[in-house]
């Protein structure tokens, strides 16, 4: 567990919108700041976040506006919750938690998560995707996980993108770990078959 | 799937970028909200419950103490109506400082106003009411919900929604 302490600087209040360039390489002294508060820190902190934060965002969703409102919500559970870092684990892992949570918790908020995560059942979606030529408009593995069924595309960026246990991503989603080892299979060869490079499907129906 | 395959997804999944810039900026609504929240901090419902519940308690207790000294008016019924202004008096300032805060907002919907002149010809009347029968804890509740109403009305016309941001 490291202490930080902050520079002088804290002391004096940054009016809202100030840069703090000089601080940006030293990413601890910058987490002080935000830690007491200093508005200007932090928005340094989200310069240097929002585009990891962003694309993670975006992956879960799907939705560009649902993305940027995920985000902002990110972003103010960091301003809320930044006095609780410590720092036992590198910020960055700490922020890639915090935008899991927030952004699985936004999407049970805004989406019929019971019917879509718990009760909805890919398989089948995903099995007659395998069979049905690649849509025409695929060119990247980005488009493909947009276009994946939501809780097969949720266990694919979580455990194929981000590197999750899929232990992890079962507990998270509220699922099986089974049916997230399956799914995740299912999802490679249809993501593999959209990007034309998939040998030989397998297409089950269990 | 072979070997081949998973080694192609597998390079796929290396050559994801990593960071992906918002095609709008998302500052201006994450600064709003933490602005906000800091500015309701200093005015939250339980700060605002408690600072009501210490006035009401020396509003009380100096109630009695000077209604013993007013003959034919018994104590308790003195200490109940000072009660009764001071709950009047601290829900009006509670109002105030929200609109203060809010000022600059544009309101979600135009006929807040005439929401709120219900709610205070109905919150008139539980106070007409009360003076009559200061003892009635039935009407005190429905003060308080009649109240609660009122902030949470300002809360909704004028608390910020990212998405309009």
């Amino acid at each position: 567990m490291s202490e930080f302490s902050a520079p002088a600087l804290n002391e004096v209040p940054a009016p809202a919108g100030s840069r703090l360039v000089v601080l940006a390489a030293d990413e601890a002294a910058l987490i002080a700041l935000c830690q007491r508060r200093h508005q200007g820190a932090f928005r340094q902190l989200y310069e240097n976040y929002v585009g990891m934060v962003y694309a993670l965002c975006l992956r879960l969703t799907a939705d560009r506006s649902m993305a940027e409102d995920a985000a902002q919500e990110v972003f103010i559970q960091l301003w809320n919750r930044i006095e609780s870092f410590r720092g036992e684990s590198s910020f960055a892992t700490w922020l890639h938690a915090l935008c899991t949570n927030t952004t699985l918790s936004y999407l049970r908020r805004h989406k019929n998560w019971r019917q879509r995560i718990h009760l909805g059942d890919d398989t089948d979606e995903l099995a007659a995707a395998l069979e049905a030529e690649p849509p025409p408009d695929l060119g990247d593995l980005d488009a493909c996980i947009r276009r994946l069924p939501e809780r097969a595309r949720l266990i694919f960026v979580l455990h194929g993108v981000e590197g999750m246990r899929q232990e992890e991503v079962a507990e998270l989603l509220g699922i099986a770990p089974g049916t997230v080892k399956a799914q995740f299979h299912r999802s490679k060869q249809l993501v593999l078959h959209w990007l034309g490079h998939s040998s030989q499907p397998e297409v089950d129906h269990d | 799937m072979t070997d081949h395959d998973e080694l192609h997804l597998q390079r796929a999944l290396q050559a994801l970028p990593r960071e992906i810039q918002p095609e709008r900026d998302l500052w201006p609504g994450i600064v709003h909200a933490i602005q906000h929240r800091e500015l309701r901090a200093k005015g939250s419902p339980t700060v605002r419950r408690l600072a009501l519940a210490a006035s009401l308690l020396l509003v009380l207790a100096s109630s009695l103490y000077y209604g013993l000294r007013q003959p034919g008016i018994s104590p308790e019924r003195v200490a109940l109506e000072a009660m009764i202004a001071e709950l009047q008096s601290h829900h009006q300032s509670s109002k105030q400082t929200l609109l203060v805060q809010y000022r600059d907002q544009p309101a979600a919907y135009e006929d807040w106003q005439h929401q709120m002149q219900e709610l205070e010809d109905a919150e008139d009347a539980i106070y007409r009411a009360l003076r009559q029968d200061p003892d009635n804890r039935e009407l005190l509740g429905i003060l308080r919900q009649v109240q609660d109403k009122q902030i949470r009305l300002i809360d909704a016309v004028f608390s910020p929604r990212l998405n309009s941001i």
